[in-house]
């Protein structure tokens, strides 16, 4: 039943981000472009299609992805407080995108190959946060505990952002602009050509979470108790990592360090749900992350301006930490 | 109305000078110096300059709270003696000899008045643009100050300047660590000015800081005689072409509002800024979808950038909206690198040469035929 009402809302939700925009489309527009019938001016067909819906499901996907991973990482570290930067590898994405931004001047090539712009900066996040999921899969052979993890995703994190700030101190205005702007989160970024790619490696990323929901029901009785049951936790480690590292790596890369909602949808979730099933927990964080995200897409284009996303998802995000702190007391 | 506005102004300001009671040494220092004439100022709006005797009186109006007061100075020749100076005016001693200009634009104003000499310091020597400054930081003939926001404190105590010039900004113009040394401290409010005569005419007063003012006033005169005549030479054409700027950050697409000196620029070069419909002097964050929809068909294109590589193929693969924009297609793309050119440096205090430029690209036909560009080329498809 809860499933079902939340389900109802991110369908209305997403709808509401394909009828309602910066500009006002009529009702009958949007249904015609969506269903390719009628007659209508090309402006109004590529808003739609080709602005509207790559943006609506970027959210829907990014929102999902960042919940799960968050959820992840929470029962993993045992720690309410976890989210999907406390491994390091959205710190690893902001290290990419300011070399390339603040030290290339934009453009990165290899060979006679050569990214500008946008995809210059996807490529160096990727390659950024990919590079800090490599080594903590390579460390996790080596480190004995979850905590041992954590510490290094946190020390990763402080590395990259002394080099990130030592890079902007010395960087132009208008290169600094450039990464100042991708730190704001948006899901603009990925047009309908780049939502094939974007979608399906989130989509496998979420399909991995789905994977460690009976593992995760188990982990939580403690370790030495999952080892009595046969699970293999090195196994289940890495499983783990790949999808929180898949997940934020891709979505960070493409939509920008979003925050607080990997931190605060899995309580959202637990609230909701008043269980610690990872059967329910994943799909309810899921949902509730989207639904979350299709939210603040919606309200980041009032008329005549625009809010940058990382400037609404705090406002829902931190009076439900809040609350939680509060509650744990 | 404006008869009402002034009238007023003139009550607050008898009342703001009748509560100075604390200051009766000083008026009757004035009144003992003569009577001030004031400086007709024919476009600035934020600064006030009057002659007193051998005195120059400046005010800067707070850009930010035109209300009150930024700063006053007094300019006082070398040799003279004054006496009873008010608390809240900073005397400079003119000519200034050695300076420490934080901004590349105005050292190269005082560079361009003949002054290179007193230019002791420099703060953000990476975006000098003017070639012969560059050569004299080069030498070491000017001190690299460091940053702007964190200047080297050290390096310009040791330089030992008269005077420091800044730009203000909002709220925290001055260091305070700057302010606890005891140099005059010229706050360059000039761009908070919003037309670019109105910038441009600031030149007067820092003329007068290095005593040359004449030069500074033919200067200024020359620059506004220019402007306005290519502002008249584009009143005649039929046309005005549609002018969209720049591109989209992050998930924003900042555009020019009515009052920002790109929108004067736009018209007074006969162009049409399409978002003039919002009232405002600087700029609004437009997503993709309005900007195509109230721009879409705009006839020119001009792109500010910092150096990256920008051609129809980038644009078109960093965002699918570009290539809907008419001057794509019509491949009426300029781009400007604001680093190379200079272009903000310049049109501080030359904003001819970039009205000139503008009517180049948007009137050829009242153009010269043999204009070079300066700072706009046009993107090859």
């Amino acid at each position: 039943m809860r499933f079902l009402i939340i389900s109802i809302l991110v369908t209305i939700l997403f709808f509401a981000n394909l009828f309602f925009g910066a500009v006002n489309i009529s009702p009958e527009e949007v249904t015609a472009s969506l269903l390719g019938i009628g007659n209508l001016s090309d402006t109004v067909r590529f808003i739609v299609i080709e602005s509207r819906l790559p943006q609506a499901i970027t959210a829907l996907l990014a929102g999902a992805g960042l919940a799960v991973a968050g959820l992840l990482m929470q029962t993993s570290f045992r720690n309410p407080l976890a989210g999907p930067s406390v491994l390091g590898i959205s710190s690893g994405a902001s290290l990419g995108v300011a070399i390339v931004s603040l030290l290339l001047g934009g453009t990165l090539s290899w060979g006679s190959l050569s990214w500008t712009g946008n995809a210059a900066i996807i490529l160096g996040a990727l390659v950024g946060s990919l590079s800090i999921m490599g080594i903590l899969l390579l460390l996790s052979t080596r480190l004995k505990n979850h905590l041992m993890l954590l510490i290094v995703g946190m020390l990763t994190g402080y590395l990259t952002s002394s080099v990130v700030s030592l890079l902007s101190s010395m960087a132009t205005a208008g290169s600094l602009q450039g990464f100042v702007f991708w730190g704001m989160g948006t899901f603009s970024n990925v047009s309908l050509s780049k939502l094939p790619i974007f979608s399906g490696l989130t989509l496998v990323g979420l399909a991995m979470a789905l994977l460690l929901a009976k593992p995760l029901n188990i982990l939580l009785l403690g370790d030495n108790y999952a080892r009595n049951l046969g699970l293999n936790l090195n196994h289940v480690r890495n499983i783990l990592l790949l999808s929180t590292g898949l997940l934020t790596a891709i979505i960070t890369a493409y939509c920008g360090p979003v925050a607080f909602i990997g931190l605060a949808m899995p309580h959202v979730a637990r609230l909701i749900f008043r269980s610690d099933n990872h059967w329910k927990l994943i799909p309810a964080s899921m949902l509730c992350g989207a639904g979350v995200c299709l939210g603040c897409n919606l309200l980041s284009v009032i008329p005549d301006t625009v809010i940058p996303i990382n400037a609404l998802t705090p406002i829902v995000g931190v009076p439900v930490i809040l609350y939680v702190i509060l509650r744990r007391r | 109305m404006k008869i009402s506005f002034s009238l007023s102004l003139i009550v607050a300001l008898s009342l703001l000078a009748s509560c100075g009671g604390g200051n009766a040494s000083s008026s009757s220092a004035s009144q003992s110096r003569g009577d001030a004439r004031e400086m007709p100022m024919s476009h600035a709006r934020l600064i006030k300059i009057s002659q007193r005797g051998s005195i120059t009186e400046v005010e800067i109006r707070n850009p930010w709270d035109t209300a009150t007061l930024l700063r006053s100075y007094w300019l006082v020749p070398r040799d003279s003696v004054v006496e009873n100076i008010p608390n809240d005016i900073s005397v400079i001693r003119t000519p200034v000899k050695k300076s420490v200009i934080f901004t590349g634009v105005h050292a190269a104003l005082v560079n361009e008045l003949g002054h290179g000499e007193c230019l002791s310091g420099i703060c953000d020597v990476d975006y000098v643009s003017d070639t012969s400054l560059k050569t004299y930081i080069k030498k070491g003939v000017i001190t690299d100050c460091g940053n702007y926001q964190t200047p080297n404190i050290e390096k310009i105590i040791s330089l030992d300047p008269e005077v420091i010039l800044l730009s203000p900004y909002e709220g925290n113009s001055v260091s305070p660590k700057l302010a606890t040394l005891g140099i005059p401290i010229v706050e360059c409010a000039d761009y908070m000015e919003s037309t670019p005569l109105g910038r441009a005419e600031w030149i007067k007063f820092y003329g007068r800081l290095i005593g040359e003012g004449q030069r500074a006033d033919s200067l200024f005169r020359e620059v506004e005689n220019k402007y306005q005549k290519l502002k008249e030479s584009v009143s005649v054409a039929k046309t005005k072409p549609t002018v969209l700027f720049d591109r989209i950050y992050g998930n924003a697409w900042y555009v020019p509002e009515k009052s920002s000196t790109t929108s004067r620029f736009i018209t007074d070069a006969g162009g049409r800024n399409p978002f003039d419909y919002l009232e405002k002097s600087g700029s609004t964050p437009l997503s993709s979808e309005e900007v195509l929809l109230k721009a879409g068909n705009a006839d020119y294109w001009l792109i500010r950038h910092a150096g990256e590589n920008i051609s129809y193929k980038s644009l078109a693969s960093d965002n699918p909206v570009y290539p809907r924009f008419k001057p794509y297609k019509d491949g009426k793309i300029y781009t400007c690198n604001t680093t190379q050119t200079g272009v903000f440096d310049q049109a501080a205090f030359h904003p001819e040469l970039l009205l000139e430029e503008l009517v180049a690209i948007l009137h050829p036909e009242v153009s010269d035929s043999k204009y070079q560009n300066r700072y706009y080329f046009q993107l090859e498809k």
